[in-house]
């Protein structure tokens, strides 16, 4: 077990001890902590940590420990509402909402086809519910447009593994963490956005010294505070970072030569890609000094052990899929996978996306099969008793190919749920255009942003209030309990699908029902069946066993496995054409390969080194739009706040969006600390207050993308560019152009006025108004002097938060 | 197989080479992508119509990876382009100067390969073809159903 001690963290509000303690897993990150829930009166009151759980021995993050309060929330939808003939959403029944569904559905199907009904689901629902989507949109409505918001988070993940490995499911574990020399966390901000986990690693880190730790971010975040080396690269920087070190190390000979050749294809044309990539010449791109670099290829060339761990800012960045290629490359190349403390954790961003991911939810078939492979369709018409023709094949459709098929008019329905991509998604304007043009039915416990483009919402139950497994960034499939009912009018996202795929008729090749059960717990058993033999066989796994022994990590091929804490242990991959679960891309392009190209490549079982050839940003400053605009997460809030807002102390701790500018850039175009400016991109504007540091480097600036309420000028997906990567298909959300501008407004210095009688006027100090100025003395205004006043000052504090820094 | 669809396959052969001479040296890294993956379309459009030039039916198997290699090319393709497309309305690009006569030549080898497709799948039977052509291609996935 990772930890040395347990605590257990708990936040109740409670008149005397809860009724009972229900057992459960955090829903918010990736990380999967185990915990309780606390009910009294039929009601969640509070929630604790689970002492026994190996990911968390207790602990929550702040986000964790307040979810909660969501599900008190005094504006919980309790009833369906329909967007009358004069555009104004009112309440209707479950049956009107449902009739109303059914049939759109099959208007849209009639008059477009199977493919024009989209699913865009979420990483926070159940595996049950997204492999109850993937058989109600394959077999039932035969549709290729299955997405969700997992693509905004973790599809880089999917894509580097297949392309690598043959199939998903990061090949390192959190024990891996724990017992390795060297840790990198390559675009990744665990101390804000996975802090359990990050209290992990600087346990270990306080009490051994090690990992020694390596982060790569372009920002200095919380967690480059805490690194051994912190490469503070430029934006979209992240290949020609790793093709240098890839370079340095083949260069250097630092290779394990008996695992490429036994376990390896397709060394020479990696080999050829990287050819060239001297440090100079990465220094150069990167912007990170010489010296830096040697230290961070003298370590990454010479650890006998090594974890490397990616999220964000790699798989939102230019080259998303191919600088984790890269890294999956250089683990590879020094043999530092599948053996104790080494490969890569590929990450994920939300407490479910890897469950959407195994179950066909998104991207390929349940199980990781392959969706132009007749082998696995087959087997999956099989498994469901469907005709194979029923079922659609070919490369899968991401949510921006979605958009751009409701702009050309073929897609009829679009059937959002548990995410709100009226703040998510990039550049949100064209995404609020193309969604006001189709039927939208949006399913969430709450009215959100995307309610304004909502033909029917449907309010569901959220966590407690519903039964389900997730998979956390790690493998591991955890159960959560039900701890009460929901409120009365609201169903689970489950029991809405099942409804829906009895009013569809939807029927197997014998006429019975398509959807045969009735409960999750039925659902994940025939699921089971659906993964027996795949790369994620979970045929071992009952609840009862998930909440015995604190979660399993698959593959659990029998009831005696006690899980599978790192792939690849035997070096063998699934890279056969027929196990894989893609013929796999074209590096450059994300062209799919065909079965006799996947073929000739001859991995059969060994893992292939693929080429990574560097493509510069699409977008990058220019006159017009000087500086760079990144995106990120704070530690205070989940997603677009739909529950972390109602959260009193969450909300408290970080109320309104900002924008964070380095203090050199600040202090030349005169910017105070909490001046609201403005940031406008090709596609739009928002103004929001200035927070002055040294966080971000000069010349990029960093927009929080959690708030975008549509009466607010705020939302950093404004901004935000839609092209994304050309594999994962994942939005570059981390590299824009903007420009940064003051909005003042002009006051000319009359008799008798003093800085600190001017200040006061405008609601702002002296020392904003000489500061907005560039004066340094009390001298420098005399009568006609014109002042820029700023037109708004807001104090925007943040509250770090430090659990690690306990023990120091 | 049939003359129309030969001819197709051809058009656009043709279309993707003027869209590649176009495209020039130009190197804005969208059109970088696109051009690839034109050359890569190109490559494999040449291979189809040699496969299929002058036969009455040949067996699906005989041009089968050829042809699902352009569809898959082309179906990327697209998407490049639209992106570049609202690139330079952003920012403006010397790229630009092509949009016009570029425009044209994606859709029209767009247009033909979907009407291919059509022909193809008339021709063998949608599940001969479903495993070879994406379903975005396929009338019978788009018009009702298998």
């Amino acid at each position: 077990m990772a930890w040395q001690e347990e605590r257990i963290d708990q936040n109740v509000y409670s008149q005397g001890d809860p009724d009972k303690w229900v057992y459960s897993t955090c829903n918010i990150c990736s990380i999967g902590c185990g915990c309780y829930v606390a009910v009294k009166d039929d009601q969640i009151v509070g929630i604790k940590g689970n002492g026994a759980h190996p990911t968390n021995r207790g602990r929550l993050g702040p986000k964790g420990e307040n979810q909660w309060q969501a599900n008190q929330a005094p504006d919980r939808l309790t009833s369906p509402m329909i967007r009358n003939a004069s555009g104004q959403l009112e309440k209707a029944s479950w049956e009107e909402a449902m009739a109303l569904i059914a049939e759109k559905a099959r208007e849209s199907l009639d008059r477009l086809g199977p493919n024009s009904i989209s699913f865009y689901s979420t990483g926070q629902g159940f595996l049950e519910d997204y492999y109850t989507t993937a058989k109600i949109g394959r077999a039932g409505l035969q549709t290729h447009l299955l997405d969700a918001n997992t693509r905004l988070c973790t599809a880089t993940t999917e894509f580097c593994l297949l392309q690598s490995f043959g199939a998903d499911g990061t090949p390192a574990s959190f024990d891996d963490v724990d017992k390795t020399d060297v840790l990198m966390l390559f675009g990744h901000n665990p101390a804000e956005t996975g802090t359990v986990f990050f209290e992990r690693i600087m346990d270990r880190k306080q009490r051994t010294g090690k990992p020694y730790l390596i982060v790569v971010d372009p920002r200095e975040t919380m967690t480059a505070r805490e690194a051994d080396l912190h490469i503070p690269l430029k934006p979209g920087a992240n290949l020609p970072l790793m093709n240098g070190i890839v370079n340095a190390v083949l260069q250097n000979g630092e290779l394990d030569r008996e695992f490429i050749e036994n376990h390896t294809v397709g060394f020479e044309k990696m080999k050829e890609s990287v050819d060239g990539w001297t440090l100079e010449q990465t220094a150069e791109l990167t912007g990170v000094p010489l010296d830096k670099l040697r230290q961070l290829t003298d370590v990454l060339g010479s650890t006998s052990s090594l974890v490397t761990t990616t999220l964000q800012g790699a798989y939102q960045s230019g080259n998303a899929t191919t600088s984790c290629v890269a890294i999956n490359n250089l683990h590879l190349i020094r043999g530092l996978i599948g053996k104790p403390g080494s490969g890569p954790l590929h990450m994920a961003g939300q407490p479910s996306s890897s469950a959407n991911r195994t179950a066909g939810g998104v991207g390929t078939y349940p199980a990781h099969r392959n969706p132009t492979n007749p082998v696995h369709l087959k087997e999956m018409a099989e498994l469901w008793n469907v005709e194979e023709e029923r079922l659609p094949a070919g490369p899968e459709k991401s949510i921006e190919d979605i958009i751009s098929l409701i702009e050309k008019g073929k897609v009829g329905l679009f059937w959002n749920i548990g995410t709100n991509p009226m703040v998510s998604l990039p550049n949100r304007k064209r995404a609020r255009k193309a969604l006001e043009s189709v039927f939208v039915i949006v399913q969430d416990p709450f009215l959100t942003e995307t309610s304004a483009v909502a033909d029917v919402i449907l309010p569901a139950a959220l966590w407690g209030e519903k039964e389900g497994t997730m998979e956390n960034a790690d493998r591991t499939i955890n159960v959560l309990r039900k701890a009460i009912e929901p409120p009365e009018g609201v169903k689970s996202d489950f029991e809405i699908l099942l409804d829906f795929a009895e009013r569809m008729k939807f029927t197997d090749k014998d006429g019975q029902p398509l959807i045969q059960y009735s409960t999750p717990e039925a659902c994940f058993e025939e699921f089971k069946r659906v993964s027996k033999g795949r790369p994620c066989d979970m045929t071992g796994i009952t609840y009862d066993r998930l909440e015995n022994e604190n979660g399993l990590r698959w593959p659990v091929p029998d009831e005696k496995s006690e899980g599978t804490p790192r792939l690849y242990s035997d070096f063998k991959f699934h890279t056969k054409p027929d196990d894989a679960q893609t013929f796999s891309k074209d590096q450059l392009t994300g062209r799919a390969l065909t079965k006799e190209e996947y073929t000739e490549i001859g991995a059969n079982g060994r893992a292939i080194l693929q080429p990574t050839r560097y493509i510069p940003p699409y977008e990058q400053p220019n006159d017009e739009y000087p500086t760079w605009l990144t995106t990120g997460r704070l530690v205070w809030h989940w997603h677009t706040r739909t529950k972390t807002a109602r959260s009193p102390i969450l909300h408290m701790a970080a109320q309104h969006g900002y924008v964070e500018i380095n203090e050199q850039d600040a202090e030349e175009m005169g910017i105070v600390e909490g001046e609201v400016v403005r940031i406008t991109s090709p596609r739009g504007e928002i103004e929001v207050p200035a927070r002055v540091g040294t966080a971000v480097q000069p010349g990029l600036v960093f927009v929080p993308f959690h708030f975008g309420n549509w009466d607010k000028k705020e939302a950093a997906n404004e901004l935000t560019v839609d092209h994304v990567d050309p594999l994962s298909k994942q939005p570059l959300f981390k590299q824009a152009a903007c420009r940064v501008e003051k909005i003042r407004t002009n006051h000319q210095v009359a008799a008798g006025d003093s800085l600190e009688s001017i200040a006061a006027n405008y609601g702002i100090t002296a020392d904003e108004l000489r500061a907005a100025n560039h004066i340094e003395t009390p001298y420098e205004i005399q009568m006609g002097t014109a002042l820029e006043v700023p037109v708004s000052i807001i104090n925007t504090p943040i509250q770090p938060y430090l659990p690690y820094r306990n023990n120091m | 197989m049939s003359n129309q669809v030969d001819n197709l396959f051809r058009d656009s052969e043709s279309a993707n080479a003027q869209a590649i001479e176009l495209i020039g040296t130009y190197d804005h890294p969208l059109l970088v992508l696109l051009k690839q993956t034109l050359t890569d379309q190109q490559s494999a459009l040449r291979t189809l119509v040699s496969e299929t030039e002058g036969q009455d039916h040949p067996p699906i198997a005989s041009f089968k990876n050829a042809c699902t290699h352009v569809y898959h090319a082309n179906e990327v393709s697209m998407p490049f382009y639209e992106s570049w497309e609202r690139a330079v309305t952003w920012m403006p690009d010397p790229s630009q100067a092509i949009q016009e006569k570029l425009g044209p030549l994606m859709k029209s080898m767009h247009g033909n390969l979907q009407e291919a497709a059509q022909l193809l799948e008339s021709a063998y039977g949608y599940m001969a073809v479903k495993y070879v052509i994406p379903s975005f291609y396929l009338p019978a996935v788009q018009e009702g159903g298998a």
